[in-house]
């Protein structure tokens, strides 16, 4: 049952916005406004840390930007079952968000699918999800690696520059020197 | 009369290209601070090496005259090689997908190779030509005389280069026109001086053949959403900015799904943000909402509601504030600087007709403009930038938030949206300085609201009353408020009291925003 609505969510937050609609009774669905944000959090909040509760509990945050409460709701789902790949999978999610671990997050994303690739622990919609992730990070690296090298370029252009102007000027004074 | 007129000319180039130049390089690397500073350092350096390489070769003695006319001809020639080769240059230095925080290293150096490359060498030819004249006259009418009069008349040609290129030239001509128009007078007054009038007159019109092609500045780093085509809309150049609409729309289709008014360099920021039919906006301007029911809590049930609203531009914030005012009867003042933002705004991003019909515009500065209005506001929001990520100077001050105070009714809330580094939370960085200055005016009555999925932060300051505990902010939240404005509002993203980014307060007589601003984000961008 767990297995079947961390995978439905996974499928939503893979797809983002088209989860908006979520059935009432599905305790992982997306909260449709603000105020239904505040209410799960207050009631996820009354019951027992159980790992349905405390995960419901990520998957409201997350997607509400609340990464704070959702990086909170991930300590603890690690604490309740260390090594859960799910928590795992959340932990991606979250440090995604975090340009300074890009390399760090693409590695432990690569890790993540080499152990769970045929592992019966992991869905096939919660591999997708963090495939895509994946993809996602090693595109934003190469980005990364490609504005490096622009920063690079523009913080030494001026220096070529300011020689090529130097040299002539140099030439005009050779040029026009007295004989 | 002659020498005179070509002083005149050299001078007023030199200044039409060093207050036109940063305006060139805008679309790419922006106007702030740091740009501008490179700009007239550069310009400042080539007058200084132009003046010392023309005295020499006027010592020569070999027909200063002609060579008078070659650096004037020469100076042309090469502004016209940049108006070709800039925009390529730029574009080079400045990869796609760009973020704003991202850009700003780039930028900095970018400005000032770009200033190098394409003002230093024309305005270091215009410089060598005034001596060169001196020389000439001064067989005449002794050094002195001959100094003073060609110094004048640079000097008044400068002086209509400075006032031509801000009140003519950007508002009539445009900057490329300008700047083509500018180097065939330069190559037709050398050819005119020199001895090989018609065939070098016919260079003149080799400026004026890149207008033939579309100005590449329009499509300087465009911003993408996924899976929308994004189009630019209108171009405008006003005194302050240039301006541009880029609309998103699913490919294929013209029904736009979103306009954003962007200012300068773009990339992937907005001074507005609009979407058909949609109260909600989208980003920080959602979390406006949070302005009204912060200043009405613990307040006169149905009284009705009046605001201010500074920096303005297409009142993307109107929709979440009339959200939060609920069946509230209210009313605004819109502030706006820039006639431009107001014009493309009401073309392109149209406020839906209610709101328009309650608000009323007008144009100043917000500081100026805030000394007239009432001293019962309910509420102030407060969303100026003077380039792309600065905030003004005089609108971050301790001072200046005591004035907003003064504007306030008890219990009024002043709401202001700051574009933060990731270093926002640092002690002694932009974010730190405004808020210990609005905690000098509101003391702990300040909160802050990361926006989430963002760089931005609202700040909320509240007067005389304590601002209400989250849960009772929960409490008032409307209906179908988007569920991001939520996560703003929750503990985590939310920072109040000892929590709260530190730094020296900003003044008016001593203001480093401008500095601290640029550090943090090209120190972002290196990150």
């Amino acid at each position: 049952m767990i297995r079947a609505l961390l995978c439905l969510m996974s499928l939503t937050l893979a797809s983002g916005a088209s989860g908006q609609q979520g059935e009432p009774q599905d305790p992982f669905r997306l909260p449709r406004d603000a105020r239904e944000l505040f209410d799960r959090q207050r009631q996820l909040a009354a019951e027992e840390a159980l790992w349905d509760t405390v995960a419901a509990r990520f998957l409201t945050s997350y997607p509400c930007g609340a990464l704070a409460e959702a990086q909170a709701a991930v300590h603890s789902l690690n604490r309740l079952d260390p090594g859960n790949p799910d928590a795992e999978r959340f932990q991606l999610q979250l440090d995604s968000h975090r340009p300074e671990r890009l390399d760090r997050t693409l590695e432990a994303a690569r890790s993540f699918l080499d152990r769970y690739r045929e592992s019966s622990r992991v869905s096939a919609a919660q591999l997708a999800s963090v495939t895509q992730l994946h993809a996602w990070l090693a595109a934003e690296r190469q980005r990364r690696a490609g504005l490096r090298s622009s920063t690079a370029i523009a913080r030494w252009a001026p220096v070529g520059a300011s020689l090529l102007i130097a040299g002539l000027v140099g030439a005009h004074l050779w040029i026009t020197r007295r004989r | 009369m002659t020498t005179l007129l070509a002083a005149a000319l050299a001078g007023f180039a030199s200044l039409a290209l060093e207050i036109l130049g940063v305006r060139w390089l805008a679309p790419w690397f922006g106007t702030t601070s740091l740009v501008w500073s490179n700009q007239i350092g550069v310009v400042l350096l080539a007058m200084a090496l132009g003046a010392t390489l023309g005295g020499r070769l006027a010592r020569r003695g070999a027909s200063p005259l002609r060579w008078a006319a070659g650096l004037l001809g020469g100076a042309g020639l090469l502004l016209g090689l940049g108006i070709v080769l800039l925009p390529a240059f730029c574009a080079w230095l400045l990869p796609p997908g760009l973020r704003l925080e991202e850009a700003a290293g780039i930028a900095l150096g970018g400005s000032l190779a770009g200033a190098l490359l394409f003002f230093a060498p024309p305005v270091l030819l215009l410089s060598m030509v005034a001596p060169l004249l001196v020389e000439i006259r001064a067989a005449e009418r002794g050094a002195g005389r001959a100094a003073g009069e060609v110094s004048a008349a640079g000097t008044l040609g400068s002086l209509l280069g400075v006032f031509g290129s801000t009140y003519l030239a950007l508002p009539f001509l445009g900057i490329r026109l300008t700047l083509a128009l500018l180097a065939a007078c330069l190559i037709l007054a050398g050819s005119l001086l020199s001895s090989r009038r018609r065939r070098l007159g016919a260079l003149a019109l080799l400026p004026l053949l890149p207008l033939a092609s579309g100005d590449p500045a329009m499509a300087a780093n465009l911003p993408q959403l996924e899976g929308l085509e994004t189009r630019v809309l209108e171009v405008l150049e006003t005194p302050y900015q240039r301006l541009r609409v880029v609309g998103f729309s699913a490919p294929g289709n013209l029904a736009p799904a979103e306009r954003w008014l962007q200012m300068n360099e773009g990339v992937d920021s907005y001074q507005s943000r609009w979407q058909p039919g949609q109260v909600w906006p989208g980003g920080y301007y959602d979390l406006f909402v949070l302005a009204p029911l912060y200043a009405l809590h613990g307040a006169e049930a149905q009284a009705p509601v009046h605001f201010w609203s500074l920096g303005h531009a297409g009142g993307a914030a109107l929709g979440p504030v009339a959200a939060g005012l609920g069946d509230r009867q209210w009313s605004a003042v819109g502030v706006e600087l820039d006639a431009g933002a107001l014009e493309l705004c009401g073309r392109w991003m149209p406020s839906p007709e209610q709101a328009a019909a309650r608000t009323e515009l007008r144009l100043g500065d917000a500081r100026l403009l805030l000394r007239g209005a009432p001293e019962d506001l309910d509420f102030l929001l407060l969303d100026a930038y003077s380039a792309q990520f600065e905030i003004p100077a005089h609108l971050a001050t301790a001072e200046f938030f005591s004035e907003t105070r003064q504007h306030l009714r008890t219990g009024g809330v002043l709401a202001v949206n700051l574009g933060a580094s990731s270093e926002a939370g640092t002690a002694g960085g932009a974010v730190g300085g405004i808020i210990a200055g609005l905690r000098l005016a509101y003391e702990d009555r300040v909160r802050l609201h990361q926006v989430p999925f963002s760089r931005n932060v609202l700040v909320f300051a509240r007067k005389d009353l304590p601002l209400p505990p989250l849960e009772e902010l929960w409490a008032a939240m409307p209906d179908d408020v988007p569920r991001l404005v939520g996560g703003a509002a929750m503990p985590g993203q939310v920072r109040e009291g000892d929590d709260l980014p530190t730094g020296t307060p900003f003044r008016d007589d001593l203001n480093a925003i401008a500095v601290v601003q640029a550090r943090e984000w090209v120190a972002e961008a290196g990150r």
